[in-house]
């Protein structure tokens, strides 16, 4: 078959985008126990988001290899690898989210944990907006650039968000130094959700207006 | 017979140096193996010979009287052009070497009267069109294809035609390299009676076939490197754009040089997307076609005739 390579290396694409997505949804869920004090379904999640990333870094390396080997033009073979990186890069940060909480048990306040709530969602709507435009990569080119605007603009509302509460946590006469930073570091860490969605976001823009003549 | 090893040298020569404007692209983007390139241009190059090359024995053959020793002088001077040319690392053209060749025989006849200036000039003047046909044929096939390439809604679809396009393009490049320049090869011996057109294109198009085969590499490589980086889209185009313009003047019954013909393609795109595709160096390239390879040729198979 003329585009054995090709049609194996799309498949492995779509299903680690599909892997990813798993993993984020899983991430989302077991944050959202933790700030509920579900500890047995929080460990669930968060197992099941760090098997998923290991499972998507399986298929990752399936695909560069075949890309590798040959499968499309260099110029296009190019991007898809930086692509495949670049979508991992968001289930590592799942996996470095629930390893957070499991390591660092961090306390959440019930007064923070609406706001962090709000942060999760959001950042995983940044990542759905990357997964449409990655969709449209592959279906309608010319619709991507729309899904890849919808994401910096959920990342750039996350970033406001996270400044806000990390403002309000520092402001905090009540609370320890260390205890603040904890929290801040807990923020960042969900925020890289959103961050890596936008790289890889930023990569599928890129993608579509290269392929334009 | 053993007049007609200058002849397949001369076409071993073709073939290791022109088949590499055809898969280049392909070879240097690691799309196809050299070795199934190699395959597909002799299988291609074999096939424009066998089909379409007889058309221009008589071009070739018929320039001025051949006889089995100025034939043999005009094939062995273009070769010596050939070898010469390649070994200084200057682009040459066995289109106009061997016409070159075969003028230095005439005027070593009958002087300047002795040559048919009626073929000469429509021989020149479609040298001169060659570059300039590629040039507009790729405007034209880029303005026509460009705009439906970019109604191709994935991505990835894009990427599986290009690459299914360079391919097949390459294929056709390799055909009309065989038609168009075959007579090069062995139009001389067919003008001289020494084989038929069809003996002469099989022999010639297996003699550039050969060459392809066995020492097309590196110079597949550094032409692939060079077109490649305009992009899969203008690689292909470029190919496209000078298998066209070799098909046309095939059809007029004149070689012309494969390798002009891609450099002015490149030139129309460069025109069109407005970035500065020529440079010194190409027009290096087409004068030395149009100018040093025909006199060099002209003033060896000339003294030797003399001598």
């Amino acid at each position: 078959m003329l585009f054995k390579k090709e049609t194996k290396v799309q498949e492995l694409i779509q299903e680690h985008v599909q892997t990813v997505g798993k993993a984020v949804n899983f991430w989302k869920e077991a944050f959202f126990h933790y700030l509920e004090g579900n500890k047995e379904d929080f460990q669930t999640r968060a197992l099941a988001t760090i098997e998923l990333e290991s499972k998507a870094d399986g298929v990752r390396k399936e695909a560069q290899l075949i890309l590798y080997k040959g499968a499309y033009l260099p110029i296009f073979r190019e991007d898809l690898l930086d692509l495949l990186e670049l979508t991992d890069n968001i289930a590592d940060d799942a996996e470095k989210g629930v390893d957070f909480l499991r390591i660092e048990n961090p306390v959440i306040l019930s007064s923070w944990s609406g706001e962090i709530k709000i942060i999760v969602e959001k950042s995983q709507q940044a990542f759905l907006f990357f997964k449409e435009a990655f969709t449209m990569l592959f279906k309608e080119r010319s619709a991507t650039l729309s899904s890849t605007h919808r994401v910096q603009k959920a990342e750039k509302e996350i970033d406001k968000l996270q400044d806000d509460l990390m403002e309000k946590i520092f402001q905090s006469p009540k609370l320890g130094l260390a205890y603040k930073m904890q929290l801040r570091d807990l923020i960042l860490t969900i925020g890289h959700v959103s961050d890596s969605s936008e790289n890889a976001s930023d990569k599928v823009a890129l993608m579509a207006i290269k392929g334009r003549i | 017979m053993l007049f007609l090893l200058a002849a397949i040298y001369l076409g071993w020569a073709l073939g290791a140096n022109d088949t590499a404007n055809v898969f280049g692209t392909g070879v240097a983007s690691e799309l196809i193996s050299y070795r199934v390139a190699t395959l597909l241009t002799a299988g291609f190059v074999i096939l424009g010979a066998l089909i379409e090359g007889p058309k221009l024995m008589n071009t070739v053959g018929q320039f001025t009287t051949l006889n089995l020793s100025t034939a043999f002088v005009a094939v062995l001077s273009a070769a010596i052009v050939v070898m010469v040319m390649t070994s200084l690392k200057l682009p040459v053209s066995t289109s106009q070497a061997i016409m070159g060749a075969i003028a230095g025989v005439a005027l070593s006849m009958g002087g300047w009267s002795a040559l048919p200036k009626d073929k000469l000039t429509r021989i020149l003047l479609c040298w001169v069109f060659t570059p300039l046909g590629a040039m507009v044929i790729s405007a034209i096939l880029f303005m026509i294809l460009a705009p439906l390439a970019n109604k191709i809604r994935s991505f990835i679809t894009f990427a599986l035609i290009m690459k299914l396009g360079i391919i097949v393009v390459g294929c056709y490049g390799a055909y009309t390299l065989g038609a168009n320049n075959v007579a090069n090869v062995t139009g001389a011996f067919v003008g001289a009676e020494l084989i038929g057109p069809l003996e002469g294109a099989v022999i010639g198009g297996a003699a550039i076939a050969l060459g392809s085969l066995t020492y097309s590499k590196g110079v597949m490589i550094s032409v692939g490197k060079k077109i490649f980086p305009l992009g899969s889209f203008s690689a292909f185009i470029a190919v496209l754009a000078s298998a066209i313009t070799l098909q046309i003047f095939t059809e007029l019954h004149v070689p012309v040089s494969n390798s002009q013909a891609i450099v002015g393609a490149i030139v129309g795109m460069g025109f069109l997307r407005g970035t500065k595709a020529i440079n010194k160096k190409m027009l290096f390239h087409i004068f030395t076609g149009w100018i040093v390879t025909p006199f060099f040729a002209t003033g060896l198979s000339f003294a030797l005739l003399i001598l």
